[in-house]
Protein backbone atom coordinates (compact mmCIF):
# COMPACT_ATOMS: atom_id res chain seq x y z
CA UNK A 1 0.00 0.00 0.00
CA UNK A 2 2.63 1.81 0.98
CA UNK A 3 4.44 1.80 -2.30
CA UNK A 4 0.94 2.51 -4.06
CA UNK A 5 0.92 6.06 -2.49
CA UNK A 6 4.68 6.81 -3.10
CA UNK A 7 3.80 5.90 -6.59
CA UNK A 8 0.85 8.02 -7.03
CA UNK A 9 3.20 10.32 -5.48
CA UNK A 10 5.80 10.34 -8.18
CA UNK A 11 2.95 10.88 -10.73
CA UNK A 12 0.91 13.38 -9.26
CA UNK A 13 3.89 15.49 -9.39
CA UNK A 14 5.11 14.26 -12.61
CA UNK A 15 1.77 14.78 -14.27
CA UNK A 16 1.56 18.47 -12.63
CA UNK A 17 4.69 19.39 -14.08
CA UNK A 18 3.74 18.03 -16.96
CA UNK A 19 0.40 20.32 -17.13
CA UNK A 20 2.12 23.32 -16.69
CA UNK A 21 5.49 22.67 -18.69
CA UNK A 22 3.06 22.69 -21.40
CA UNK A 23 0.80 25.43 -20.58
CA UNK A 24 4.13 27.71 -20.25
CA UNK A 25 4.89 25.90 -23.63
CA UNK A 26 1.56 26.67 -25.39
CA UNK A 27 2.31 30.46 -24.08
CA UNK A 28 5.42 30.84 -25.26
CA UNK A 29 4.98 28.72 -28.56
CA UNK A 30 1.18 28.81 -29.22
CA UNK A 31 -1.00 26.19 -30.89
CA UNK A 32 2.07 23.81 -30.60
CA UNK A 33 1.42 21.37 -27.80
CA UNK A 34 -2.55 21.51 -28.53
CA UNK A 35 -1.61 20.40 -32.51
CA UNK A 36 0.29 16.88 -31.58
CA UNK A 37 -1.30 16.17 -27.84
CA UNK A 38 -4.38 15.82 -26.63
CA UNK A 39 -4.02 17.67 -23.02
CA UNK A 40 -7.66 16.83 -21.76
CA UNK A 41 -5.89 13.36 -21.40
CA UNK A 42 -3.39 14.32 -18.82
CA UNK A 43 -5.70 16.34 -17.39
CA UNK A 44 -7.84 13.43 -16.70
CA UNK A 45 -5.19 11.34 -15.50
CA UNK A 46 -4.52 14.42 -13.30
CA UNK A 47 -7.35 14.57 -11.57
CA UNK A 48 -7.55 10.45 -11.80
CA UNK A 49 -4.52 10.26 -9.72
CA UNK A 50 -5.86 13.37 -7.45
CA UNK A 51 -8.90 11.52 -6.35
CA UNK A 52 -6.75 7.84 -5.92
CA UNK A 53 -4.30 9.87 -3.98
CA UNK A 54 -7.06 11.66 -1.54
CA UNK A 55 -8.63 8.37 -1.23
CA UNK A 56 -5.78 6.32 0.04
CA UNK A 57 -4.89 9.19 1.84
CA UNK A 58 -8.42 9.18 3.81
CA UNK A 59 -8.31 5.54 4.56
CA UNK B 1 11.86 3.84 -7.05
CA UNK B 2 14.38 5.97 -8.40
CA UNK B 3 14.86 5.11 -12.10
CA UNK B 4 11.26 5.05 -12.47
CA UNK B 5 11.25 8.65 -11.42
CA UNK B 6 14.43 9.57 -13.36
CA UNK B 7 12.44 7.96 -16.47
CA UNK B 8 9.72 10.57 -16.33
CA UNK B 9 11.49 13.42 -16.02
CA UNK B 10 13.82 12.55 -18.88
CA UNK B 11 10.63 11.35 -20.41
CA UNK B 12 9.44 15.08 -20.15
CA UNK B 13 12.49 16.39 -20.80
CA UNK B 14 12.64 14.54 -24.04
CA UNK B 15 8.77 15.46 -24.87
CA UNK B 16 9.84 18.94 -24.71
CA UNK B 17 12.74 19.06 -26.71
CA UNK B 18 11.18 17.39 -29.35
CA UNK B 19 8.17 19.66 -29.09
CA UNK B 20 10.19 22.51 -29.50
CA UNK B 21 12.27 20.99 -32.50
CA UNK B 22 8.39 20.80 -34.17
CA UNK B 23 8.13 24.27 -33.44
CA UNK B 24 11.37 25.85 -34.37
CA UNK B 25 12.14 23.47 -37.77
CA UNK B 26 15.73 23.39 -37.35
CA UNK B 27 16.51 21.14 -40.48
CA UNK B 28 13.93 23.77 -42.44
CA UNK B 29 11.38 20.83 -43.59
CA UNK B 30 8.01 19.77 -41.87
CA UNK B 31 5.69 17.59 -42.93
CA UNK B 32 2.13 17.46 -42.08
CA UNK B 33 -0.54 15.53 -43.75
CA UNK B 34 -4.41 14.56 -43.01
CA UNK B 35 -6.25 11.54 -43.90
CA UNK B 36 -9.98 13.32 -44.18
CA UNK B 37 -11.77 10.40 -44.66
CA UNK B 38 -10.94 8.96 -41.69
CA UNK B 39 -14.12 9.24 -39.04
CA UNK B 40 -13.12 8.38 -35.97
CA UNK B 41 -11.73 10.02 -33.24
CA UNK B 42 -7.61 9.86 -32.09
CA UNK B 43 -8.16 10.08 -28.41
CA UNK B 44 -4.02 10.57 -27.62
CA UNK B 45 -3.78 12.74 -30.55
CA UNK B 46 -4.06 17.07 -30.66
CA UNK B 47 -5.96 18.66 -32.93
CA UNK B 48 -3.46 18.54 -35.92
CA UNK B 49 -2.58 21.31 -38.48
CA UNK B 50 -5.47 20.95 -40.79
CA UNK B 51 -8.54 22.87 -39.56
CA UNK B 52 -11.72 25.00 -40.59
CA UNK B 53 -12.34 23.33 -43.85
CA UNK B 54 -15.01 25.09 -45.40
CA UNK B 55 -17.52 26.90 -45.56
CA UNK B 56 -19.67 23.37 -44.64
CA UNK B 57 -22.58 24.04 -46.46
CA UNK B 58 -19.94 23.47 -49.55
CA UNK B 59 -19.04 19.94 -48.22
CA UNK B 60 -20.72 16.46 -47.29
CA UNK B 61 -19.60 13.87 -44.96
CA UNK B 62 -16.70 16.40 -44.31
CA UNK B 63 -14.31 16.08 -47.05
CA UNK B 64 -17.06 15.84 -50.20
CA UNK B 65 -16.55 19.17 -51.91
CA UNK B 66 -20.51 19.78 -53.56
CA UNK B 67 -19.55 24.01 -53.64
CA UNK B 68 -16.71 25.47 -55.19
CA UNK B 69 -14.15 27.35 -53.67
CA UNK B 70 -13.22 25.72 -50.79
CA UNK B 71 -11.12 26.94 -47.97
CA UNK B 72 -8.92 25.42 -45.21
CA UNK B 73 -6.11 26.90 -42.57
CA UNK B 74 -2.98 24.96 -42.09
CA UNK B 75 -1.08 25.84 -38.98
CA UNK B 76 2.71 26.59 -39.97
CA UNK B 77 4.92 27.92 -36.70
CA UNK B 78 6.87 29.61 -38.33
CA UNK B 79 7.77 31.21 -42.26
CA UNK B 80 8.33 28.91 -44.91
CA UNK B 81 9.31 30.02 -48.53
CA UNK B 82 8.16 26.54 -50.51
CA UNK B 83 4.98 24.05 -49.70
CA UNK B 84 4.83 20.80 -51.82
CA UNK B 85 1.46 20.22 -51.35
CA UNK B 86 0.01 16.08 -52.47
CA UNK B 87 -3.33 15.94 -52.92
CA UNK B 88 -5.42 12.61 -52.90
CA UNK B 89 -9.17 13.01 -54.51
CA UNK B 90 -11.68 11.29 -56.80
CA UNK B 91 -14.70 12.29 -58.42
CA UNK B 92 -18.37 11.43 -57.53
CA UNK B 93 -18.45 9.84 -61.03
CA UNK B 94 -16.26 9.86 -64.37
CA UNK B 95 -19.14 11.41 -66.25
CA UNK B 96 -18.74 14.81 -64.47
CA UNK B 97 -15.01 14.65 -66.33
CA UNK B 98 -16.19 13.47 -69.58
CA UNK B 99 -19.50 16.30 -69.73
CA UNK B 100 -18.06 19.21 -67.83
CA UNK B 101 -14.61 21.59 -68.26
CA UNK B 102 -13.20 19.73 -65.08
CA UNK B 103 -10.20 22.33 -63.97
CA UNK B 104 -9.13 22.01 -60.41
CA UNK B 105 -6.59 24.44 -58.92
CA UNK B 106 -5.37 25.14 -55.37
CA UNK B 107 -3.35 28.09 -54.19
CA UNK B 108 -2.59 30.22 -50.96
CA UNK B 109 -4.09 33.60 -49.71
CA UNK B 110 -1.76 36.67 -50.56
CA UNK B 111 -3.76 38.94 -49.64
CA UNK B 112 -6.22 39.19 -47.05
CA UNK B 113 -7.40 42.59 -48.12
CA UNK B 114 -8.59 41.68 -51.51
CA UNK B 115 -8.70 38.25 -50.92
CA UNK B 116 -5.93 36.98 -53.68
CA UNK B 117 -5.01 33.92 -53.86
CA UNK B 118 -1.97 33.02 -56.21
CA UNK B 119 -3.76 29.67 -57.93
CA UNK B 120 -1.62 26.46 -58.66
CA UNK B 121 -3.36 23.75 -61.66
CA UNK B 122 -4.25 20.39 -59.92
CA UNK B 123 -6.28 18.73 -62.10
CA UNK B 124 -7.62 19.92 -66.17
CA UNK B 125 -9.36 17.18 -68.21
CA UNK B 126 -8.85 19.08 -71.30
CA UNK B 127 -5.16 19.23 -70.67
CA UNK B 128 -5.15 15.30 -69.52
CA UNK B 129 -7.10 14.37 -73.26
CA UNK B 130 -4.43 16.46 -74.77
CA UNK B 131 -1.45 15.43 -73.29
CA UNK B 132 -2.46 11.68 -74.01
CA UNK B 133 -2.93 12.36 -77.62
CA UNK B 134 -0.70 15.50 -78.90
CA UNK B 135 2.77 15.02 -79.58
CA UNK B 136 4.84 16.65 -76.25
CA UNK B 137 8.07 18.28 -75.74
CA UNK B 138 9.06 18.89 -72.29
CA UNK B 139 11.05 21.86 -71.22
CA UNK B 140 11.61 21.26 -67.14
CA UNK B 141 7.66 22.02 -66.65
CA UNK B 142 6.49 23.52 -68.92
CA UNK B 143 5.02 21.26 -72.10
CA UNK B 144 4.99 22.44 -75.49
CA UNK B 145 2.18 20.22 -77.10
CA UNK B 146 1.58 20.91 -80.73
CA UNK B 147 -1.40 18.86 -82.66
CA UNK B 148 1.30 19.02 -85.80
CA UNK B 149 4.42 19.02 -85.02
CA UNK B 150 5.78 22.59 -86.35
CA UNK B 151 8.47 23.04 -83.54
CA UNK B 152 11.49 20.96 -81.95
CA UNK B 153 12.01 23.25 -79.15
CA UNK B 154 10.20 25.69 -76.63
CA UNK B 155 12.16 28.20 -77.63
CA UNK B 156 11.38 28.32 -81.30
CA UNK B 157 7.88 28.91 -80.35
CA UNK B 158 8.39 32.00 -77.94
CA UNK B 159 10.42 33.11 -81.05
CA UNK B 160 8.22 32.77 -83.77
CA UNK B 161 5.88 35.34 -82.12
CA UNK B 162 2.79 34.24 -83.45
CA UNK B 163 0.09 33.13 -80.71
CA UNK B 164 -3.24 33.24 -82.70
CA UNK B 165 -3.84 29.95 -82.55
CA UNK B 166 -2.05 28.76 -79.27
CA UNK B 167 -3.12 28.77 -75.59
CA UNK B 168 -1.65 29.31 -72.60
CA UNK B 169 -2.36 27.58 -69.51
CA UNK B 170 -0.56 28.13 -66.25
CA UNK B 171 2.28 30.29 -68.42
CA UNK B 172 3.12 33.71 -68.40
CA UNK B 173 4.88 34.58 -71.55
CA UNK B 174 6.95 37.79 -72.08
CA UNK B 175 6.32 38.81 -75.22
CA UNK B 176 6.15 42.50 -76.49
CA UNK B 177 2.31 43.15 -77.99
CA UNK B 178 2.52 45.84 -80.82
CA UNK B 179 -0.74 47.18 -81.74
CA UNK B 180 -0.32 47.72 -85.64
CA UNK B 181 -1.23 51.49 -86.91
CA UNK B 182 -1.65 52.96 -83.46
CA UNK B 183 -0.94 56.53 -83.12
CA UNK B 184 -1.55 58.61 -80.06
CA UNK B 185 -4.37 61.13 -79.59
CA UNK B 186 -2.77 63.84 -77.14
CA UNK B 187 -5.93 65.76 -77.27
CA UNK B 188 -8.60 63.01 -75.89
CA UNK B 189 -9.09 61.86 -72.92
CA UNK B 190 -11.21 58.89 -71.23
CA UNK B 191 -12.95 59.59 -68.62
CA UNK B 192 -14.38 56.94 -66.27
CA UNK B 193 -16.16 57.55 -63.15
CA UNK B 194 -17.41 56.33 -59.76
CA UNK B 195 -15.45 52.52 -59.66
CA UNK B 196 -15.30 50.91 -56.24
CA UNK B 197 -12.34 48.80 -54.75
CA UNK B 198 -9.46 47.36 -56.50
CA UNK B 199 -9.22 47.34 -60.43
CA UNK B 200 -6.82 47.11 -62.83
CA UNK B 201 -6.13 48.12 -66.51
CA UNK B 202 -4.42 47.88 -69.73
CA UNK B 203 -3.13 50.69 -71.56
CA UNK B 204 -0.89 51.26 -74.81
CA UNK B 205 1.56 54.11 -75.26
CA UNK B 206 3.70 55.04 -78.22
CA UNK B 207 5.49 58.21 -78.14
CA UNK B 208 3.38 59.58 -75.34
CA UNK B 209 3.81 59.35 -71.76
CA UNK B 210 1.74 57.12 -69.64
CA UNK B 211 -0.59 59.60 -68.10
CA UNK B 212 -3.66 59.12 -65.82
CA UNK B 213 -5.13 61.54 -63.39
CA UNK B 214 -7.02 59.67 -60.70
CA UNK B 215 -9.44 61.19 -57.74
CA UNK B 216 -9.49 58.88 -54.75
CA UNK B 217 -12.13 58.74 -51.84
CA UNK B 218 -12.47 57.14 -48.37
CA UNK B 219 -15.71 56.25 -47.28
CA UNK B 220 -14.70 54.64 -43.91
CA UNK B 221 -13.03 56.57 -41.84
CA UNK B 222 -12.07 53.93 -39.84
CA UNK B 223 -10.08 52.45 -42.97
CA UNK B 224 -6.76 52.17 -41.66
CA UNK B 225 -5.10 50.63 -44.85
CA UNK B 226 -3.65 52.17 -47.36
CA UNK B 227 -4.30 52.61 -51.11
CA UNK B 228 -1.42 51.46 -53.75
CA UNK B 229 -0.98 52.09 -57.26
CA UNK B 230 1.35 49.68 -59.49
CA UNK B 231 2.77 49.86 -62.99
CA UNK B 232 3.90 46.66 -64.51
CA UNK B 233 5.74 46.38 -67.84
CA UNK B 234 6.27 43.08 -69.50
CA UNK B 235 5.47 41.79 -65.66
CA UNK B 236 8.53 43.77 -64.66
CA UNK B 237 6.95 46.30 -61.61
CA UNK B 238 8.33 50.02 -63.26
CA UNK B 239 6.56 52.16 -60.49
CA UNK B 240 5.13 51.73 -57.26
CA UNK B 241 3.60 54.62 -54.68
CA UNK B 242 1.42 53.84 -51.78
CA UNK B 243 -0.66 56.41 -50.33
CA UNK B 244 -1.09 56.16 -46.60
CA UNK B 245 -4.51 56.19 -44.55
CA UNK B 246 -4.05 59.33 -42.75
CA UNK B 247 -4.01 61.42 -45.99
CA UNK B 248 -7.48 60.48 -46.70
CA UNK B 249 -10.13 62.83 -45.15
CA UNK B 250 -13.83 61.81 -45.56
CA UNK B 251 -15.82 63.39 -48.30
CA UNK B 252 -12.29 65.14 -49.65
CA UNK B 253 -11.06 63.58 -52.72
CA UNK B 254 -7.08 62.98 -52.65
CA UNK B 255 -6.12 63.09 -56.69
CA UNK B 256 -3.42 61.46 -57.97
CA UNK B 257 -1.70 61.69 -61.18
CA UNK B 258 0.56 59.36 -62.69
CA UNK B 259 2.79 60.25 -64.92
CA UNK B 260 5.46 58.16 -66.75
CA UNK B 261 7.79 59.20 -69.21
CA UNK B 262 10.33 58.20 -71.60
CA UNK B 263 8.91 54.49 -71.82
CA UNK B 264 9.33 52.06 -74.57
CA UNK B 265 5.98 51.13 -77.27
CA UNK B 266 3.84 48.49 -75.35
CA UNK B 267 1.15 47.38 -73.25
CA UNK B 268 1.26 48.50 -69.46
CA UNK B 269 -0.67 46.77 -66.52
CA UNK B 270 -1.75 49.57 -64.07
CA UNK B 271 -3.40 48.11 -61.05
CA UNK B 272 -5.07 49.99 -58.21
CA UNK B 273 -4.92 48.07 -54.94
CA UNK B 274 -7.43 48.96 -52.74
CA UNK B 275 -10.02 47.56 -50.15
CA UNK B 276 -13.66 47.95 -50.68
CA UNK B 277 -13.71 51.34 -49.07
CA UNK B 278 -12.15 53.14 -51.76
CA UNK B 279 -13.69 54.54 -54.17
CA UNK B 280 -12.21 56.53 -57.52
CA UNK B 281 -14.72 59.28 -58.44
CA UNK B 282 -12.68 59.93 -61.90
CA UNK B 283 -10.32 58.66 -63.60
CA UNK B 284 -9.24 60.45 -66.62
CA UNK B 285 -6.93 58.81 -68.52
CA UNK B 286 -4.78 60.73 -71.40
CA UNK B 287 -3.78 57.29 -72.97
CA UNK B 288 -6.72 56.37 -75.81
CA UNK B 289 -7.10 52.37 -75.29
CA UNK B 290 -7.64 51.30 -71.40
CA UNK B 291 -9.49 47.55 -70.73
CA UNK B 292 -10.30 46.68 -67.18
CA UNK B 293 -9.20 43.32 -66.32
CA UNK B 294 -11.40 40.56 -65.12
CA UNK B 295 -13.13 43.15 -62.77
CA UNK B 296 -15.45 46.35 -62.83
CA UNK B 297 -17.63 47.47 -59.76
CA UNK B 298 -19.47 50.92 -59.86
CA UNK B 299 -20.80 53.20 -57.67
CA UNK B 300 -23.53 55.44 -57.40
CA UNK B 301 -23.99 56.04 -60.94
CA UNK B 302 -26.87 58.60 -62.42
CA UNK B 303 -27.05 57.50 -65.82
CA UNK B 304 -26.11 53.38 -65.98
CA UNK B 305 -23.04 52.46 -67.71
CA UNK B 306 -22.34 50.84 -70.93
CA UNK B 307 -19.55 48.32 -71.22
CA UNK B 308 -17.77 46.42 -74.19
CA UNK B 309 -16.30 43.38 -73.53
CA UNK B 310 -14.59 40.52 -75.46
CA UNK B 311 -17.13 38.22 -73.40
CA UNK B 312 -20.60 37.31 -73.40
CA UNK B 313 -21.29 35.61 -70.20
CA UNK B 314 -20.63 37.36 -66.57
CA UNK B 315 -21.17 37.34 -63.26
CA UNK B 316 -22.77 40.56 -62.25
CA UNK B 317 -23.80 41.52 -58.26
CA UNK B 318 -25.79 44.24 -56.66
CA UNK B 319 -24.80 45.56 -53.09
CA UNK B 320 -27.42 48.12 -53.02
CA UNK B 321 -31.09 47.84 -53.37
CA UNK B 322 -30.84 50.89 -55.26
CA UNK B 323 -29.40 49.60 -57.93
CA UNK B 324 -31.17 46.49 -58.69
CA UNK B 325 -32.26 46.59 -61.95
CA UNK B 326 -31.90 44.77 -65.35
CA UNK B 327 -28.54 44.50 -67.42
CA UNK B 328 -28.72 43.88 -71.30
CA UNK B 329 -26.14 42.07 -73.39
CA UNK B 330 -25.82 42.08 -76.42
CA UNK B 331 -29.76 43.44 -76.05
CA UNK B 332 -30.76 40.32 -74.39
CA UNK B 333 -32.16 41.30 -70.61
CA UNK B 334 -31.31 39.91 -68.04
CA UNK B 335 -32.42 40.85 -64.46
CA UNK B 336 -30.79 41.88 -60.76
CA UNK B 337 -33.70 41.59 -58.30
CA UNK B 338 -31.48 40.27 -55.57
CA UNK B 339 -28.84 42.52 -53.44
CA UNK B 340 -25.95 40.18 -52.52
CA UNK B 341 -26.28 37.36 -55.27
CA UNK B 342 -23.86 36.86 -57.61
CA UNK B 343 -25.76 36.37 -61.04
CA UNK B 344 -24.44 34.11 -63.69
CA UNK B 345 -25.14 35.75 -67.02
CA UNK B 346 -24.95 34.19 -70.41
CA UNK B 347 -25.76 36.19 -73.92
CA UNK B 348 -26.56 33.53 -76.51
CA UNK B 349 -24.91 35.85 -79.00
CA UNK B 350 -21.26 35.97 -79.04
CA UNK B 351 -19.34 39.21 -81.12
CA UNK B 352 -16.12 39.83 -81.07
CA UNK B 353 -17.26 43.12 -79.01
CA UNK B 354 -20.09 42.43 -76.63
CA UNK B 355 -22.17 45.20 -75.58
CA UNK B 356 -23.58 45.42 -72.24
CA UNK B 357 -25.79 48.05 -70.93
CA UNK B 358 -27.71 49.21 -67.60
CA UNK B 359 -29.55 51.71 -65.75
CA UNK B 360 -28.34 50.65 -62.57
CA UNK B 361 -26.65 52.96 -60.10
CA UNK B 362 -23.62 50.39 -59.73
CA UNK B 363 -22.95 46.45 -60.31
CA UNK B 364 -19.87 44.51 -59.70
CA UNK B 365 -19.43 42.90 -62.96
CA UNK B 366 -16.68 40.26 -63.21
CA UNK B 367 -15.17 37.36 -65.90
CA UNK B 368 -12.37 36.02 -67.12
CA UNK B 369 -12.46 38.73 -69.64
CA UNK B 370 -11.56 42.62 -70.56
CA UNK B 371 -14.31 45.84 -70.51
CA UNK B 372 -13.51 49.28 -71.94
CA UNK B 373 -16.13 52.13 -71.93
CA UNK B 374 -16.09 52.11 -75.62
CA UNK B 375 -15.18 50.34 -78.72
CA UNK B 376 -12.40 52.50 -79.56
CA UNK B 377 -10.83 52.32 -76.62
CA UNK B 378 -10.83 48.44 -76.56
CA UNK B 379 -7.80 46.32 -77.53
CA UNK B 380 -6.99 42.69 -76.26
CA UNK B 381 -3.07 42.50 -75.62
CA UNK B 382 -3.87 39.41 -73.46
CA UNK B 383 -2.87 35.89 -75.09
CA UNK B 384 -5.54 33.22 -75.14
CA UNK B 385 -6.06 31.01 -72.04
CA UNK B 386 -7.17 27.33 -71.86
CA UNK B 387 -10.73 27.97 -70.43
CA UNK B 388 -14.16 26.38 -70.89
CA UNK B 389 -14.72 27.79 -74.29
CA UNK B 390 -11.47 26.84 -75.71
CA UNK B 391 -12.17 24.93 -78.97
CA UNK B 392 -9.45 22.33 -79.54
CA UNK B 393 -10.08 21.81 -83.30
CA UNK B 394 -9.21 25.30 -83.91
CA UNK B 395 -5.98 25.64 -81.63
CA UNK B 396 -2.66 23.90 -82.92
CA UNK B 397 0.14 24.89 -79.79
CA UNK B 398 -0.98 24.73 -76.24
CA UNK B 399 1.98 25.91 -73.73
CA UNK B 400 1.10 24.64 -69.89
CA UNK B 401 3.02 24.77 -66.89
CA UNK B 402 1.50 21.42 -65.84
CA UNK B 403 1.85 17.95 -64.56
CA UNK B 404 -0.34 15.53 -65.03
CA UNK B 405 -2.02 13.70 -61.85
CA UNK B 406 -1.22 9.92 -61.06
CA UNK B 407 -3.66 7.50 -60.68
CA UNK B 408 -4.21 5.13 -57.36
CA UNK B 409 -7.16 3.13 -58.14
CA UNK B 410 -10.12 5.23 -58.05
CA UNK B 411 -8.02 8.30 -56.49
CA UNK B 412 -5.47 10.79 -59.24
CA UNK B 413 -2.98 12.42 -56.88
CA UNK B 414 -1.31 15.47 -58.01
CA UNK B 415 1.61 17.49 -56.29
CA UNK B 416 1.38 20.93 -56.50
CA UNK B 417 4.89 23.46 -55.49
CA UNK B 418 3.73 26.45 -54.04
CA UNK B 419 5.49 29.87 -53.83
CA UNK B 420 5.26 30.91 -49.97
CA UNK B 421 7.50 33.75 -49.83
CA UNK B 422 4.40 36.24 -50.77
CA UNK B 423 2.53 34.08 -48.91
CA UNK B 424 -0.03 36.06 -46.02
CA UNK B 425 1.44 34.19 -42.63
CA UNK B 426 -1.12 34.41 -39.52
CA UNK B 427 -1.89 33.91 -35.96
CA UNK B 428 -4.27 30.65 -37.94
CA UNK B 429 -1.14 29.74 -40.06
CA UNK B 430 -1.35 29.95 -44.27
CA UNK B 431 -4.83 29.99 -45.70
CA UNK B 432 -5.34 27.56 -48.34
CA UNK B 433 -8.13 27.37 -51.43
CA UNK B 434 -9.49 24.80 -53.56
CA UNK B 435 -11.10 25.89 -57.07
CA UNK B 436 -13.37 23.38 -58.94
CA UNK B 437 -15.64 25.93 -60.42
CA UNK B 438 -17.69 23.12 -62.51
CA UNK B 439 -19.48 21.78 -58.62
CA UNK B 440 -21.18 25.21 -58.91
CA UNK B 441 -24.82 23.58 -57.88
CA UNK B 442 -24.08 22.16 -54.62
CA UNK B 443 -25.57 18.73 -55.72
CA UNK B 444 -24.75 16.01 -53.51
CA UNK B 445 -24.97 13.70 -56.13
CA UNK B 446 -21.66 15.58 -57.89
CA UNK B 447 -19.10 15.87 -55.82
CA UNK B 448 -14.83 15.97 -55.61
CA UNK B 449 -14.13 13.53 -52.34
CA UNK B 450 -10.53 15.07 -50.74
CA UNK B 451 -9.25 11.85 -49.20
CA UNK B 452 -5.73 13.09 -48.25
CA UNK B 453 -3.99 16.36 -48.18
CA UNK B 454 0.15 16.47 -47.42
CA UNK B 455 2.06 19.24 -47.42
CA UNK B 456 5.79 19.82 -47.50
CA UNK B 457 6.93 22.87 -46.04
CA UNK B 458 10.77 24.25 -47.03
CA UNK B 459 12.32 26.91 -45.81
CA UNK B 460 15.28 28.05 -44.25
CA UNK B 461 17.33 25.95 -41.95
CA UNK B 462 18.40 27.13 -38.08
CA UNK B 463 21.92 27.38 -39.46
CA UNK B 464 20.81 29.47 -42.51
CA UNK B 465 18.91 31.70 -40.26
CA UNK B 466 21.78 32.57 -37.61
CA UNK B 467 24.04 33.08 -40.29
CA UNK B 468 21.67 35.70 -41.71
CA UNK B 469 21.21 37.37 -38.19
CA UNK B 470 25.19 37.35 -37.88
CA UNK B 471 25.26 39.13 -41.42
CA UNK B 472 22.46 41.57 -40.58
CA UNK B 473 24.49 42.90 -37.46
CA UNK B 474 28.09 43.10 -39.00
CA UNK B 475 26.31 45.53 -41.44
Amino acid sequence: MNKIIKYNYILFYWLSLAIILFFVLEIIFPGLVLAYFNVNILVFLWLINLLVFIFKKKN
Amino acid sequence: MKKFKYFLYFFLFLATLLLVGLYIVPGGKITYKQDFSKKYFNILGGRGFFYKMGPVERLIDKNKMIGDPLYFYVRAPRSFSQAIMTIKYRFSSNDLIKTNYTNIETGVLLDKNNWNYNLYPVFNNKLNEIFSTWPLIKNEEVVLAQQNKKFSKLSDFVEHNDFSTSVFYNYNLNYNYILPNYQAKTNETLNISNLQGSYSFYTYIKDENLKVDFSFLNKNNKNNQALSIFVYYQNNLIFDESLKPDIFSLDSPVNFNLNLSNLPEGVYKVEVKASDDFLTPSLISHNSKLVFINRVWFYDLKNGFTLWSNRNNFKIKSFSAQCLNKISINEENFIIDEIYKQFDFSSTIQNDLNKITSKSCGLLIENNALFSLTPESFFNPVLNKLNEDTDLNSIDTIVANYREPLKEGDYYVSEIKMDLSSALRDDSGYRFIISAPFLKNLNPEEYLEIKEIKIEFVGKTLMEKIKEIIKKNDE
